[in-house]
């Protein structure tokens, strides 16, 4: 479903990726932590297909959005990136919902506009969607009405009505106030357990990533520092920084 | 007349041009100082003049204001030549926008530093001078550069009242050789460089200013 | 009497023609500007540098050049050149030029104002470009940009006294004209004064008004 070989990426001077290798098969619930700064956002963004990788290769269900030309300068063919990055939602950390529109058309934007629904079935899933989140009532309500945990449940629902068959979480609960972030996390872990969708979440929650995935990955430096299953990560970790890392989040 | 000629006195024009911006950018800094402060000021008999006088020069035009001031003074018994009646009154306008700009940075200052002051018993002056302004003026650099600039380009309607700055030098060159368009590209390539110019020296005050504080 | 009240009354009505003319060079100016200045927008935002680098220096260079000097080369030299149109063509044209380069900095401002996240989430949906720009960033860049445009419109009604310089029969022109006939400048002139005074006020707290208005309808 999600395969990377050899990514790299930099922003100016900054190299934030130095040779990512991942394989993410159909339906796996991937948490990824690791310090700020270690790249995992940066991951995500490539995977939604926001920035283009340096160098490296990207095949998102089957789809090479990307292609180097003989200069060698990573390119996109439109037709292709339209057609991956379908394929693929994301939910951000600051919700980025549209502030002009209502609730209800946030959600039926993209339908509309990219699927080319018509009217009564965009808002009919729209209106599914936002049941789903438990914002069905809140259909009318402008972003701005909205608390920041009901902004997220809006931004997840309107990335889902896409159907996409991978969903990225960049750390979706890190800007919402404390007693918020259970129920979003409630929500995540709802969404994966179906197995039917393939998604990747960045995340400080340990104990929710230890939960709720099938896999965790500990970003480093720019690359994958580990790679294993909840169980292996959290308490037999091979690597020495891992279990540093894991020790002084449970410690906060 | 030839090459060397329609040179020579187009740059001498330029250079009229540049006097007349230097004079009127005196004029405006001094009257954007006084009215900007009094219009930031407490007290209404300070205030209402300068609300006057800024909405009066802001809402009129200024090639209005400069025929008001070079036709009409002269009937109150006030006769200034052309070339002063210029520079006031391009200061005068460009001075009115200036004060909105030193009153804006004022009230960027936060009202902490003014307590600050008050708790060491620094007198009103003091605190303006030594700790207000001080902090204003970084803030008033960037517009202050742009309205360098109107005032250069407002500098051109002196030619309509005959002084031989610039554009009115074009106008005399255009009548005696004809050659319309090079001297009209001409002369808006000069306008461009002393633009630059100020762009220019406005960055550099920023850096050192910048640098300071 | 230095200004006779009587004389400013009667000459008052001479003044609506030129107001008239006035009013029509903003106009035409404005639509202009708008107009131009979005292409200009759209150029500056193009791939390519050879279209993005000369357009912004045309920009410069239009915004810190006198309008009164872009006036007599549209007056002057655009007919040598074989572009024969009135003077009021050349006026308005040089105006609309002018204030174009100032609306492209303004919509630049307001598409920059909107911020990065609302291009990734609509990127992230699979919008394209031009849906992107017109239903999720124009729509936001709006409420900043009128504002910035009315006083711009505000500006060029105070720049409309330039057209008298190419033989235009506006305000100011108008209020030369009565001087010369009749030596009385000073009510001549003041009229014109008060005109643009009581004009550009009443557009400004209107402008103020649209302002707080679509603040409003944001929150």
């Amino acid at each position: 479903m999600i395969h990377l070989r050899g990514v790299r990426k930099s922003y100016g001077a900054l190299q934030v990726l130095r040779g990512v290798d991942l394989d993410v098969p159909h339906g796996q619930t991937v948490s990824v932590i690791g310090p700020s700064g270690s790249g995992k956002s940066t991951l995500l963004r490539l995977l939604m297909m926001l920035d283009a990788p340096d160098t490296g290769e990207l095949v998102i269900d089957g789809e090479r959005p990307w292609s180097t030309d003989d200069h060698g300068r990573v390119r996109a063919d439109a037709a292709q990136l339209r057609r991956a990055r379908a394929k693929v939602g994301m939910v951000f950390q600051h919700f980025n919902l549209f502030p002009h529109m209502s609730v209800l058309d946030n959600v039926m934007e993209a339908p509309l506009s990219v699927l080319g629904l018509r009217r009564p079935e965009a808002r009919d899933r729209a209106l599914e969607y936002l049941g789903q989140v438990g914002l069905a009532d809140k259909a009318q309500a402008m972003p701005g009405q909205l608390s920041g945990g009901q902004k997220q449940r809006v931004a997840i629902a309107r990335a889902l009505a896409m159907q996409p068959r991978i969903m990225l979480f960049d750390e979706v609960t890190s800007a919402l106030d404390p007693e918020l972030v259970g129920g979003i996390l409630a929500l995540l872990r709802g969404l994966a357990e179906p197995q039917d969708m393939t998604m990747l979440i960045v995340t400080h929650h340990m104990r929710f990533a230890e939960r709720c995935a099938d896999r965790v990955l500990f970003f480093d430096e720019g690359v994958i520092a580990e790679d294993g299953t909840p169980a292996e990560l959290f308490h037999d970790p091979r690597h020495e920084r891992t279990r540093r890392f894991v020790a002084a989040v449970a410690g906060e | 007349m030839d090459y060397g000629d329609l040179a020579a006195a187009l740059a001498r024009g330029m250079w009229v041009t540049v006097q007349i911006t230097a004079g009127a950018a005196g004029v405006a800094v001094v009257a954007a100082c006084v009215a900007g402060l009094a219009r930031s000021s407490g007290k209404r008999l300070l205030r209402w003049p300068a609300v006057v006088y800024v909405e009066l020069f802001r809402g009129t035009s200024a090639l209005v204001q400069l025929f008001w001031i070079y036709f009409v003074l002269p009937r109150f018994g006030i006769d200034i030549g052309a070339m002063t009646a210029a520079i006031v009154a391009l200061g005068l306008n460009v001075g009115a926008y200036g004060a909105e700009v030193v009153r804006g940075a004022i009230r960027t200052v936060p009202q902490g530093q003014r307590d600050a002051a008050a708790a060491l018993s620094l007198t009103a002056a003091q605190t303006l001078c030594r700790v207000v302004w001080p902090q204003a003026v970084p803030a008033m650099l960037p517009p202050a550069g742009n309205l360098a600039i109107e005032l250069l380009k407002n500098s051109a309607l002196v030619s309509l009242i005959a002084v031989t700055e610039l554009t009115f030098a074009a106008q005399l060159a255009r009548t005696a050789t004809l050659q319309t368009s090079q001297i009209f590209v001409l002369v808006l390539l000069a306008y461009f460089a002393l633009a630059l110019c100020i762009t220019g020296g406005v960055r550099f005050l920023e850096k050192r200013l910048g640098a300071t504080t | 009497m230095i200004f006779d009240w009587a004389y400013a009354m009667d000459i008052l009505p001479r003044f609506v023609p030129a107001l008239w003319v006035t009013v029509q060079a903003t106009l035409a100016g404005m639509l202009i500007a708008l107009t131009l200045g979005m292409v200009l927008t759209l150029l500056r935002r193009c791939r390519l540098i050879w279209v993005r680098w000369p357009t912004t220096a045309l920009i410069e260079f239009v915004r810190s050049t006198p309008l009164l000097v872009q006036m007599y080369f549209m007056f002057y030299v655009l007919p040598e050149a074989g572009v024969r149109m009135s003077a009021f063509t050349a006026g308005a044209l040089a105006l609309g030029l002018h204030y174009a380069a100032y609306c492209a900095e303004v919509y630049r401002a307001g598409l920059e104002a909107v911020p990065r996240g609302q291009w990734d989430a609509a990127a992230a949906l699979n919008l394209g470009h031009w849906s992107t720009l017109r239903r999720i960033i124009v729509p936001q860049a709006v409420s900043r940009v009128v504002p910035a445009l009315g006083n711009y419109l505000v500006a060029m009604f105070k720049d409309t006294p330039l057209l008298s310089a190419i033989t235009v029969v506006e305000l100011l022109q108008l209020a030369k004209m009565i001087g010369a006939e009749s030596f009385r400048y000073v009510e001549a002139l003041t009229m014109v004064g008060v005109l643009f005074l009581i004009l550009s006020l009443g557009a400004a707290s209107l402008i103020r008004a649209l302002e707080r208005r679509m603040r409003v309808a944001h929150a």
